[in-house]
C-alpha cells in the first residue's frame, strides 16, 4: 500500500513498445476470434462491442505491461480476468463504469469478498469529502480506498501510462488508416 | 553539605516520578537559600547539557514552582501545558511545602532568567509528552519549526497532534500534486488545489475519451481488413525492440496496402512518435 517507495515506471519509450507489441498481439487474437460468437448481432451493436473489446485489449495491454507493482494496473487486470470469469453473466457495459463500481478493493485478498462496497471507510479522509478528489478517484481504477497521497501517486503513474497509450494507438490508426 | 551532591542526586533521576520534590525541598528548607538557588542553576545547566529528556523534568518543576507560589505564571502554564506529570507533582507536593513560598519563587525566577530560549524547547517536549500520553517521545523528531509550537501548545492535546499529523499529511498530499502538475500540460500556471484538481480530471477523462475514440478507429480498421493475418510477427521478436515494431507496423501495413509503398515513410512516422530513429 505504498507505491512511493515501489520503483518508478519505466522509460516511457520501452513502455511504449511493449504495450504496442501486446496490444497488437490482443488485436490479431480479436481479429482471429471475431467472427465466430456474434454473427446474430446486427450492424450497430456489433460495432460497439467490437469497439469494447478493442478498448478493453488496449487497457489490458497497458495494464499488463505495467504489471502489479501499481494499484491501478491491478484494479483492471483482475477486473479482465473476472469478467472474463463470469463473462455470460454481466450485461453490455462500459468499460469504465464496470472498474468503478466493481472493483473496490483490490489490495488485499478480501478483493472477491466486497465486490460492491462503495466507500468502506468514509471517516478515514477529510480529504475525500470535496467532489473533486471523488471525481478523481472514480478515474482511477482501483483508487476508492486509497489514502489520498497515494491516490496522487496512482494517478500520476496512471496519466503517464494513458498518454503512453493513447499516443500508441494515434499512431496504430494513423498507420492502418493512411493510404 | 555542598550543593552538588544534592542537585545530582535531585536531577540525575531519568523521570520525573523518582525525582521528588519534597526530598529537593526538604534539603533546601535545611540549606541556605542562596546556595539552594545556585545549586539549583547548576543542576539545571547539568541536565541541559545531559540527556535531553530532563527539559520535560525541569519544565515541570517550574510549573510546580508557580503553582505553589499561586502565581499568575501557573495560570500561563496550565494554559500551555497539560502535562499529566507536572500535575501529579504539584499535587503530590503542594500541601506540605507552603512556607518555602518565597524560596521557590525565587529558584524560578533565577531558572527564567537562566534559561530563557531553552524554556520554549523544553515546552515543546511537554507538549509532545502531553501529546503521547506519558511516553511521548516518539514525537520529537517530527517537530515543526518554533511558531508551530506556539499554535500547538496554545489549543488542547488532541488538536496538538491531530493538527500535526494534518500538516505533515497536507505537505505529503502537495508533493505529489506538484509531480502532477508537472504531469498534466498547461497545468503549471493553474493556481490551487481545486484547480488544479479539475485541470487533472478534465486531462484523465480526455485520455480516456481518446482511448475509446481510438478504440472505435481501430476496430472500424481492423473490421476493415477482414483478411485475419495469420500472425503478427510478435513471438519471435528479438531484443531490438523499437525495430522489430517497426518491421511489425510495417509489414502489417505493406501487405495491407499495397507492397512496397509505405514502409519507409511508416519508420519515419513510428520513429517520430517513439522518439527515436529507426
Amino acid at each position: 500500500m505504498s507505491p512511493s517507495q515501489q520503483p518508478s515506471s519505466p522509460n516511457p519509450t520501452h513502455l511504449k513498445i511493449r504495450f504496442a507489441r501486446r496490444f497488437l498481439r490482443a488485436l490479431n487474437n480479436l481479429n482471429i476470434t471475431k467472427t465466430s460468437p456474434d454473427d446474430d448481432d446486427d450492424g450497430e451493436n456489433r460495432v460497439y462491442r467490437r469497439s469494447r473489446r478493442v478498448k478493453i485489449a488496449a487497457y489490458t495491454a497497458m495494464a499488463s505491461v505495467v504489471g502489479s507493482r501499481r494499484a491501478w494496473s491491478r484494479a483492471v487486470l483482475w477486473k479482465v480476468r473476472n469478467r472474463s470469469r463470469n463473462r455470460s453473466l454481466l450485461s453490455v457495459r462500459p468499460r469504465r463504469k464496470r472498474v468503478d463500481c466493481k472493483i473496490t478493493n483490490n489490495d488485499h485478498d478480501h478483493a472477491k469478498v466486497f465486490v460492491r462496497r462503495r466507500n468502506p471507510n468514509p471517516k478515514r479522509d477529510p480529504f475525500r469529502d470535496s467532489g473533486q478528489v471523488l471525481k478523481l478517484r472514480k478515474l482511477v481504477p482501483g483508487a476508492e480506498t486509497m489514502d489520498s497521497w497515494c491516490l496522487m501517486d496512482e494517478t500520476a503513474d496512471y496519466i503517464k501510462c494513458l498518454a503512453a497509450q493513447v499516443e500508441v494507438m494515434k499512431t496504430l490508426v494513423d498507420l492502418y488508416t493512411t493510404t | 553539605m555542598d550543593p552538588p551532591i544534592i542537585n545530582e542526586t535531585s536531577f540525575s533521576a531519568a523521570n520525573p516520578s523518582s525525582y521528588s520534590l519534597t526530598g529537593i525541598w526538604s534539603f533546601s528548607s535545611v540549606n541556605g537559600g542562596r546556595n539552594e538557588g545556585l545549586g539549583l542553576k547548576i543542576g539545571s545547566l547539568i541536565s541541559r547539557l545531559g540527556e535531553p529528556n530532563n527539559n520535560r523534568d525541569e519544565e515541570s518543576t517550574v510549573t510546580e514552582h508557580s503553582g505553589g507560589g499561586g502565581g499568575g505564571g501557573r495560570k500561563r502554564r496550565d494554559a500551555n501545558s497539560e502535562d499529566e506529570s507536572s500535575k501529579l507533582v504539584s499535587t503530590s507536593s503542594g500541601n506540605d511545602l507552603s512556607k518555602l513560598n518565597g524560596k521557590r519563587m525565587k529558584i524560578s525566577g533565577s531558572k527564567d532568567e537562566f534559561g530563557g530560549c531553552s524554556k520554549m524547547d523544553g515546552e515543546g517536549s511537554s507538549g509532545s509528552a502531553s501529546k503521547g500520553g506519558v511516553g511521548g517521545s516518539h514525537n520529537k523528531p517530527c517537530e515543526p519549526p518554533k511558531d508551530y509550537i506556539h499554535v500547538r501548545a496554545r489549543r488542547g492535546q488532541a488538536t496538538d497532534s491531530h493538527s500535526l499529523a494534518e500538516r505533515a499529511r497536507r505537505e505529503k498530499i502537495s508533493e505529489r500534486m506538484k509531480i502532477l502538475q508537472d504531469l498534466v500540460p498547461g497545468c503549471n500556471k493553474v493556481i490551487g488545489k481545486a484547480l488544479v484538481l479539475d485541470e487533472i480530471i478534465n486531462y484523465i477523462q480526455s485520455l480516456q475519451h481518446q482511448v475509446e475514440f481510438l478504440s472505435m478507429k481501430l476496430e472500424a480498421v481492423n473490421t476493415r481488413m477482414n483478411s485475419p493475418v495469420e500472425g503478427f510477427p510478435t513471438k519471435d521478436l528479438g531484443p531490438p525492440p523499437l525495430d522489430a515494431a517497426g518491421f511489425l507496423f510495417g509489414s502489417q501495413t505493406a501487405r495491407q496496402f499495397g507492397p512496397g509503398s509505405q514502409p519507409e515513410w511508416l519508420h519515419m512516422q513510428l520513429g517520430n512518435n517513439f522518439g527515436r530513429t529507426t
